[in-house]
């Protein structure tokens, strides 16, 4: 039986799981994904970090009677957030590869599938910012 | 048969993987792009006229840092998404370039990582300039 015809077989089973394949990861491959996963929870962490001094900020800036300020940091706020959020997911998930036994490569799938959600919110963060750098930069040239 | 060859992804596990394949390399794109940016404003930024070094240094330096640190994220990424479009092209090696994939993106991230450490680092020098602490 090919993977193709496993995946088919046990498809029906749980519609929500990414993968049926059953593959266990040795020492050295542990180690890979282990350290992937410890890297992209260190940079969730920071992500959150952001976000909790962007809120700050945010809190701030309302107390001083500044709403436009305020709202200015706001999104920044969320995108760290929300960042923060999903890296920690892929992180957590890549961990749980190298820990757990029986389930690696739907712990695998799900967490790529997290890292290429955090991938292209980055994307759509990035275009924006940059549209948003040359808005004003051509509104103060005015 | 070597361990890493005795796994082939399905192809429900080959479209997640090629959507994380797709992003990968559209984030390379954008970190090149940020590099761009980042280069522009460090230059258009920065008073030449000023005479002042360490303001030069900052003013240059921190554009310059941050374009480099974007570049090798951009390349990263680059190589993080060819890996994993790797996985779900070819035959035979799928674990070889999953394992690759994931060791760059720990690379990746140590760059970011390191890049907060630089940006703390530069806003406490820059206030302890700013205070006559240095």
């Amino acid at each position: 039986m090919t993977q193709d015809d496993s995946a088919q077989a046990g498809g029906g089973a749980d519609e929500a799981a990414l993968s049926v394949g059953q593959y266990e990861f040795n020492a050295d491959e542990n180690v890979s994904i282990e350290r992937a996963g410890a890297s992209a929870a260190i940079w969730a962490v920071c992500a959150v970090v952001g976000a909790v001094l962007l809120g700050t900020l945010a809190v701030v800036q309302y107390t001083l009677d500044n709403l436009r300020g305020a709202l200015l940091v706001l999104p920044l706020f969320l995108i760290c957030a929300v960042a923060g959020w999903l890296y920690l997911g892929a992180g957590k998930a890549l961990k749980e590869v190298a820990t757990t036994e029986g389930n690696d490569v739907e712990l695998l799938m799900r967490a790529l599938q997290r890292m290429a959600t955090a991938f292209r919110n980055e994307v759509i963060v990035t275009a924006a910012t940059v549209v948003l750098f040359v808005v004003l930069y051509l509104v103060t040239q005015l | 048969m070597a361990q890493q060859d005795a796994y082939e992804f399905t192809s429900r596990e080959n479209e997640t993987i090629g959507k994380a394949a797709t992003w990968a390399l559209a984030l390379a794109g954008a970190s090149l792009v940020m590099v761009a940016v980042h280069l522009v404003f460090a230059f258009m930024g920065t008073d030449l006229t000023d005479l002042s070094f360490s303001l030069l240094i900052f003013d240059l330096g921190a554009g310059l840092v941050s374009a480099s640190c974007y570049l090798a994220a951009g390349i990263l990424f680059a190589v993080v998404g060819s890996a994993l479009r790797r996985v779900v092209h070819t035959e035979g090696s799928d674990l070889q370039h999953m394992l690759k994939a994931l060791n760059t993106l720990h690379r990746v991230f140590v760059v970011r990582i390191m890049l907060v450490f630089v940006t703390v680092m530069a806003v406490v020098a820059v206030i302890a300039i700013g205070e006559g602490l240095l």
